[in-house]
């Protein structure tokens, strides 16, 4: 090894045999500069082509507890909360649907539905090398439905033994604790990882429902690297996931709350626009939804109790993902296995849901040059099923009503060449799935890259992707008061994507802009309002639109190093969205988000200041008020607009020595929440109320602060 | 790193084909330039005094990178190169590294840090693929001399700048 001297040339071709599994950090004796925060770095080699890329020491600086703190407030990158009480989050791209972003554990995709729902929460930053975030439809090779795009978690393979603690604490109740332990030895290493993390209920209003979900989470995970195992470099990690959230009703006492049915043990006139009475709220034409015949105006008595607010869900998930890679003739070999057990027992306002899933990955795949191109190929099989048992809030069983099962074996060949000495790289794949539902589909995507100068270039896509949909569960996490779901869905949704990329990155200014252009057909709907033509019963039915949904968006980020201590980033982002039917984008978003950024580091001190601010939001459009219109408490109507808010976030941290650090931080400074301006809750013209009229942040000022240890 | 994988590492590594990304050799003709900070200021290059220089890319958790570290320190004592070390990572991991590259960091070897995007300066000194380590020889005209991406040793160095002397 001393004396070897590798080309880069060499060197371009050894990295695009490396694949995901060993270029992540370390190949042999060389290690790939992972080293970037801001900007894209396309590497059009590679199965999964990163738009951005956030490393360990990025998801520190942010304060970041879980993955979705992780990935939000940044361009073209948001975290949706879609439900007041429960608070389900999505990982938004491109302002795409959450359902859209497909989530890999080191390249390996293995969650999906249910476990998409509330599992994002739940992913553990311990031990993760960086994340990978691909914007765009067929920017992941082995994910075609990822029609937004992929987050694909790197983990990190220690090079020496290491043990991590940290210990924070925060306002409402917050705990976090992050253990992370690695043992080296010759030709490996294994890993363990611990994370407690604690939060309680958060009620700004006064009317004892929440809108910050209380939650107790455990994670826990080993890991392993073997460098050599008969020729294959092997790594892997099992991780287990136990949590408990509650939203509606305060505190954790999860059984008083399915317990207590009747009554009303809140307060409807507190928050903003509140009802004239504590009892219950105003129904504009009246309980029947008729105006005009005597009724109008009339308050709607509360009188379910506890448990009629509230959303109790505990999740119990078992993960296991593994890859091997080894030299196969001049190439490489992969081997990759993902398997996944999810399981969700869940209280919804009285009703009952528990479920039960199951996943399986496999992939095989290899990377061979053949002449002057580097072709890909592989077989993959994905296997997902999932059962539920429920009831219905009156006791009626509606056991099954989601069950799925889908089986997609799949093969995908990809071609990459550099032409005129590498000035211009070009990748172009295709990939054929056999759904058992859906039948054959068939995807494929463009990459070129043109590289201007060292330091500037261009990132041109077209792609396509398609996507099963599941359950009701990835649209509407809650609405389980129906007796049965009569799924009218005939053709998978499909997602065309174009984008292009202008970077620069230079030694102290760096820019990256970046045009982007997504329609999609078919898109899953719910008409949770049909009713059974024969019984009567309340069905909901799971359709498909009849006209394509496009949103097109624009972004820039520029990044300059003011001092050699201070950095400070501004980025921009705006979107327009052309949808006729209700429902296909069923959350409001806005046009414009504006992000500004100081980084600060010298000696012992690290410093990150961030402004974020949210253009309107037209709620008119996005909620459907011409069909469904939305009241607050005391009968006036909701927002047309939201109001444009800034958010900042603050953190600094003092290193005492190599050992011990102490930071403090604290989110949403000056305090700015939704429920000052409007609450979550709305009603509709009979009275009946939903939790999803949401635009702004759901917890207002939060303090945290903590101690970090390493050895 | 083990036997098998030093194997697949040439074996790859020979496997070279003419039609991948390469760097342009257009980087051995044109002086090199870079502005980077020492934690205090920002360094130009083009603004030292001329002399033989070696400049040196690397991680504190790459462990041939930390391997090397000696032996540029002990070239950048002998005076006759300058030695800069380039770290693609934060000040304060390089803070955190152990005492013996702490050491090897120190004066005469002038120790900057990378931008948080090294993907343009890296391209310019010839190191597209952005695999570390990776050290260029420049001459008295800020030209590369010789360039190589993995490990050095005492070796390599004396003969790349010997050759580096050469008209």
């Amino acid at each position: 090894m001393q004396h070897f001297d590798p080309k880069p040339l060499s060197l371009a071709v050894l990295l695009a045999f490396a694949g995901p599994a060993l270029a992540d950090k370390q190949l042999g004796e060389i290690t790939v500069s992972s080293g970037k925060s801001v900007g894209a770095r396309p590497v059009l080699r590679d199965e999964i082509i990163a738009t951005e890329s956030l490393g360990a020491r990025e998801l520190e600086k942010t304060g970041a507890t879980m993955l979705t703190e992780a990935l939000d407030k940044r361009p073209g990158i948001s975290v949706q909360t879609e439900c007041s009480i429960c608070n389900v989050r999505n990982v938004v791209l491109n302002n795409l649907p959450g359902r859209y972003t497909t989530l890999l554990i080191d390249g390996i995709p293995i969650f999906s539905s249910v476990s998409t729902a509330y599992g994002l929460d739940s992913v553990s930053l311990g031990g993760v090398e960086r994340i990978d975030i691909s914007r765009g439809a067929g920017t992941s090779l082995i994910a075609p439905e990822a029609l937004a795009g992929s987050v694909n978690i790197v983990t990190r393979r220690p090079i020496k033994d290491e043990l991590l603690i940290n210990q924070q604490f925060g306002s409402f109740g917050h705990i976090n604790t992050d253990l992370f332990g690695a043992k080296t030895f010759a030709g490996g290493a294994l890993t363990a990882n611990f994370n407690h993390n604690a939060h309680d209920s958060v009620d700004a209003d006064g009317n004892k429902v929440s809108e910050y979900t209380g939650f107790k989470r455990n994670l826990g995970g080993i890991g392993y690297f073997i460098d050599d195992v008969g020729g294959f470099s092997i790594k892997g990690r099992l991780d287990i996931v136990d949590e408990k959230r509650m939203g509606g009703a305060m505190g954790d006492n999860y059984s008083k709350v399915k317990g207590d049915e009747t009554g009303n043990p809140f307060n409807w006139s507190k928050g903003k626009n509140g009802s004239p009475s504590a009892a219950g709220w105003v129904a504009v034409d009246g309980p029947d939804g008729i105006a005009g015949n005597g009724d109008d105006g009339s308050i709607v008595p509360y009188n379910d109790g506890l448990g009629g607010m509230s959303e109790i869900i505990f999740t119990d998930r078992q993960q296991f993902v593994s890859s091997a890679t080894r030299k196969l003739g001049d190439g490489t070999l992969r081997f990759a296995v993902g398997l996944a057990r999810h399981k969700q027992d869940s209280y919804y306002e009285h009703a009952i849901y528990k479920a039960e899933q199951t996943q399986y990955y496999l992939e095989t795949s290899t990377q061979q040059p053949l002449g002057a191109t580097l072709v890909t190929a592989g077989l993959t099989y994905r296997y997902e099923d999932l059962k539920s048992k429920g009831a219905m809030a009156n006791g009626t069983s509606n056991d099954g009503i989601d069950n799925y099962k889908y089986r997609t074996p799949g093969v995908f060949l990809q071609a990459y060449h550099a032409f005129l000495d590498g000035l211009v790289e070009v990748n172009g794949s295709v990939r054929h799935d056999d759904h058992n539902v859906f039948g054959g589909i068939t995807s494929p995507r463009l990459n070129v890259l043109w590289n201007h100068s060292h330091e500037l270039n261009s990132r041109f896509a077209v792609g396509r992707g398609f996507r099963a949909p599941t359950s009701f569960f990835e649209q509407d996490h809650g609405i389980l008061d129906t007796s049965r779901i009569v799924r009218e869905i005939k053709e998978a949704e499909i997602s065309d994507n174009a984008s292009y990329a202008l970077s620069y990155a230079g030694d102290r200014l760096a820019w990256v802009g970046s045009l982007n252009y997504n329609r999609i057909r078919n898109m899953a709907l719910l008409d949770s309002g049909a009713t059974d033509p024969i019984t009567g019963a309340a069905i909901t039915r799971f359709t498909s639109a009849r006209k394509p949904v496009t949103v097109i968006g624009a972004d820039i980020t520029l990044t300059y190093k003011l001092t050699p201590q201070l950095e400070t980033t501004v980025a921009a982002e705006h979107y327009k969205y052309r949808f006729s039917e209700a429902g296909t984008l069923a959350f409001a978003r806005p046009e414009t988000r504006a992000y500004l950024r100081l980084d600060y580091e010298s000696g012992p001190w690290t410093g990150m200041a961030r402004g974020t601010w949210t253009g309107p939001m037209d709620l008119k459009k996005f909620y459907d008020y011409a069909n469904t219109p939305r009241y607050n408490f005391d009968g006036t109507p909701k927002m047309d607009k939201s109001p444009s808010y800034w958010t900042v976030d603050m953190r600094g941290e003092y290193r005492i020595n190599k050992q011990w650090g102490l930071y403090l931080g604290v989110d949403n400074l000056f305090d700015f929440k939704q429920s000052d301006k409007e609450s979550m809750l709305w009603v509709d013209g009979a009275g009946n109320y939903d939790v999803t009229q949401i635009w702004g942040p759901n917890r207002g000022r939060f303090i945290y602060g903590g101690v970090k240890f390493a050895l | 790193m083990t036997a098998g994988g030093l194997k697949l590492f040439l074996l790859l590594a020979l496997a070279a084909e003419p039609g991948f990304a390469v760097d342009r050799p257009s980087t051995a003709k044109t002086p090199l330039d870079f502005e980077l900070s020492n934690g205090q200021q920002f360094v130009k290059l083009s603004s030292l005094p001329s002399m033989p220089t070696v400049v040196n890319f690397w991680r504190a958790d790459c462990p041939p990178c930390v391997r090397e570290m000696p032996e540029l320190a002990a070239l950048a004592r002998n005076g006759k190169a300058r030695v800069i070390t380039v770290a693609l990572q934060r000040p304060s991991e390089t803070a955190a590294a152990p005492a013996e590259i702490q050491a090897a960091l120190q004066p005469p070897l002038l120790s900057l840090h990378g931008p948080g995007d090294p993907r343009g300066l890296l391209a310019r000194f010839g190191n597209r693929a952005g695999a570390l380590p990776h050290t260029v020889i420049l001459d008295t005209g800020r030209r590369a001399c010789t360039q190589r991406t993995g490990e050095i040793n005492r070796h390599w160095l004396a003969a790349s700048l010997a050759s580096c002397d050469q008209p």
